[in-house]
């Protein structure tokens, strides 16, 4: 079974320096979303918490994190199975007979 | 031009005209069925149409309102891009396969009474069928077997639903139910509509087909089928609260699965499930603003799932290979596909200027504004998986995720790329001018997209989403696995039937061989010697040309049984469309 066979993930590469350059603006860009949240709120919040700044910017990277966990987590644990999981559960075909015995089983020859 | 002339005519004739031309011929005339279909919508004005008496029933094949022409607006359009997408393909069967599967869709779209959307409802179902078994693989004809028998299923709850609500209510025709006095046929309906809405647990057809369907065939299929469900649901069954819960049901459940799936045709039917559950949640809610935001997210979602499915086709056709575990480094060979693919997935995840934008927040927004706060938080938890996986995820490991593995690629030719030019240009469109979308919408818009905070709330939300996945993007590499669904149970109810055929019908079967070997061939040599006699004796020289007759009457039969089921099932659409025919001629 493919769930007991998961290697744990190997560490990540070291960024290039274009990588760390976008990494770097990512960061920025994300801060002044924030930023702009202070100023910028809902009309209607629908669950109170969700009209404080920073709420969104939280929601999005818990649920993507959690999701992307979760997910993972079933699929090393009972969800995922090798990609031929299902021909190796199919019936195996029966031998096939012999033409000539089958023939001759049935007592009747050719006219 | 007249008021109403039914789209599905010209796939019809579309569809005959390929099968009688050469495969190189032929697909030009697709495109041109679509350009036609599109001219046919524009042209249309409101009201019934097509009214007919068949069988003694009295039917409509031409109802024309808003509902229905925004589905038929964009079911023209798509119907277009797909056709030049596939142009280059010469295998004619799968072009008249597409036509008639387009011209199943539009007769749904335009059908009056319940026996007319179930012609159409069938003929969808064996023509798609087609589209998966003519990619002509094992792994197709398995998913493709699998898939007719589901759907067979389906279109069976429609039959009886219908059959019982005609025999209670005397009425075949096909109108709005009243959630607070439907009947257990207008749920069996239900049932059979919401197998091709894939709402789940109904829905594994769906990820176990698409995958193994043609390069082109998915790009159809990811347009038509469970957008023509979320059409008769919407024309039926607006404000069943089990469809508002079901529908947010599915939008986390497809994403659940798309953020852990290889295959990449697998993961964006995965998102079909997820997106078309926004639909179903806007239709089960059923307020006006629900209603439209379902209909203007059917409508943006056929675009860039379109897109989507060229993109990951154009994958499968360049590199011979979906599975991101075998994909990555392919951005600078492939660097145009690449860009059309992110028009649609930044449409899909709602990113302002696109079109998921301008329709999603609109059912999210819907729902909340109508009390059903637990249902909108549960779309915006969708919102972010899709983005986690189809708009991070896939691009990431399929273009860049390491260096090129030095895949052989085969040229993309140039109407593909025409075909999501096309779609990424209808995809940007859409999210810059929503009012093309919005006028089209079956009732008064109220909603006003950009907003700074609406603005603001999806660029937070979408943008954390990739902090999300920049933390976890080593935990979120794709592995050669496949994973469990609810196929694992169809699987098994085939398996068991297959057992009961192994055992006590083999045995009866041994039984009833013996039988005949012992007892029957016996009689039967005895009674064939007797009439050897009567024939050398009296008919000789009377009918000797009977012999041979039936002899090649034998002959072709037996060129007939193939023993493949494809076989059988087209035979039998001939022998049926003959039948009608003939019916229909005389009758």
């Amino acid at each position: 079974m493919s769930s007991h066979d998961h290697q744990p993930p190997p560490p990540a590469a070291p960024l290039g320096p274009t990588a760390v350059k976008l990494r770097l603006a990512m960061y920025v860009a994300l801060a002044v979303l924030v930023a702009l949240n202070l100023f910028i709120l809902p009309h209607e919040p629908h669950f109170g918490i969700d009209g404080w700044p920073g709420f969104w910017a939280a929601f999005g990277v818990v649920v993507a994190m959690g999701l992307g966990r979760l997910a993972k987590g079933a699929a090393h644990t009972f969800l995922g199975q090798d990609e031929d999981f299902y021909q190796r559960r199919e019936p195996k075909p029966a031998p096939a007979e012999p033409v000539a015995a089958a023939h001759g089983a049935h007592g009747h020859g050719g006219h | 031009m007249s008021d109403f002339l039914h789209p599905s005519l010209f796939f019809l004739a579309c569809a005959g005209l390929v099968w009688l031309l050469p495969g190189r011929l032929g697909r030009w005339l697709p495109p041109l069925a679509g350009a036609l279909a599109i001219l046919a919508v524009l042209s249309m004005r409101h009201g019934d149409y097509a009214h007919f008496r068949y069988l003694g029933l009295d039917l409509g094949a031409g109802r024309v309102d808003a509902l229905a022409v925004v589905f038929a607006h964009v079911f023209a359009i798509q119907a277009l891009i797909g056709f030049i997408y596939a142009l280059h393909v010469e295998d004619k069967w799968q072009h008249m396969a597409a036509c008639l599967y387009i011209a199943g869709a539009f007769g749904c779209l335009f059908a009056n009474d319940f026996v007319v959307l179930f012609i159409g409802w069938e003929l969808m179902s064996v023509s798609s069928t087609f589209l998966v078994w003519l990619r002509r693989c094992p792994a197709s004809t398995g998913a493709g077997i699998r898939y007719f028998l589901f759907h067979t299923l389906g279109g069976l709850c429609v039959l009886a639903g219908l059959l019982l609500r005609h025999q209670a209510l005397g009425t075949w025709a096909f109108t709005a139910i009243d959630p607070a006095s439907a009947q257990y046929f207008d749920y069996l309906i239900m049932v059979g509509f919401c197998v091709n809405a894939a709402v789940i647990p109904l829905h594994a057809w769906l990820p176990d087909a698409y995958p193994e369907a043609t390069v082109t065939g998915a790009v159809f299929m990811s347009a038509f089928t469970t957008k023509t469900a979320v059409y008769v649901l919407a024309r039926g069954f607006a404000g069943f609260e089990i469809l508002g819960i079901m529908g947010t049901l599915m939008t986390l459940y497809g994403v659940f699965y798309a953020t852990i799936e290889n295959n990449a045709r697998r993961i964006l039917a995965y998102h079909i499930v997820s997106q078309v559950g926004y639909m179903v949640a806007g239709i089960g809610i059923g307020t006006a603003m629900t209603i439209n935001g379902a209909c203007a997210h059917a409508y943006a979602h056929i675009l860039y799932k379109g897109l989507l499915f060229m993109g990951a086709g154009a994958l499968l056709f360049s590199a011979g290979t979906a599975k991101l575990n075998e994909l990555g480094g392919l951005f600078k060979r492939m660097p145009w596909v690449f860009y059309l693919y992110m028009v649609a997935a930044v449409s899909i995840s709602g990113f302002p200027l696109f079109s998921g934008f301008v329709s999603k927040t609109m059912t999210i927004t819907g729902a909340a504004e109508s009390h059903h706060a637990w249902l909108a938080l549960g779309m915006e938890i969708a919102a972010v998986g899709t983005f986690l996986s189809v708009g991070i995820k896939l691009p990431f490991f399929a273009w860049f995720g390491g260096p090129d593995k030095g895949l052989e690629l085969k040229p993309v030719p140039w109407n593909m790329y025409l075909g999501m030019g096309l779609g990424a240009f209808l995809c940007f469109w859409i999210g810059i001018q929503p009012g093309f979308l919005y006028h089209l919408l079956p009732n008064p818009v109220e909603y006003v997209p950009y907003t700074p905070w609406h603005v603001l709330q999806a660029l937070l939300l979408l943008g954390f989403t990739g902090l999300g996945f920049y933390i976890l993007r080593v935990r979120m590499t794709p592995e050669a696995k496949i994973n469990l669904d609810f196929d694992y149970f169809y699987r098994l109810v085939g398996r068991g039937f297959l057992a009961i055929c192994r055992v006590p019908v083999a045995a009866l079967d041994d039984w009833w061989t013996e039988f005949y070997a012992r007892a029957g061939l016996k009689g039967m040599l005895g009674a064939a010697a007797v009439t050897a006699w009567f024939d050398k004796a009296a008919i000789d020289g009377v009918v000797d040309g009977t012999a041979l007759g039936v002899r090649r009457v034998g002959q072709g039969a037996t060129l007939a049984q193939t023993g493949r089921l494809q076989d059988y099932l087209a035979a039998a659409v001939v022998v049926g469309l003959a039948i009608f025919a003939l019916v229909w001629f005389w009758g």
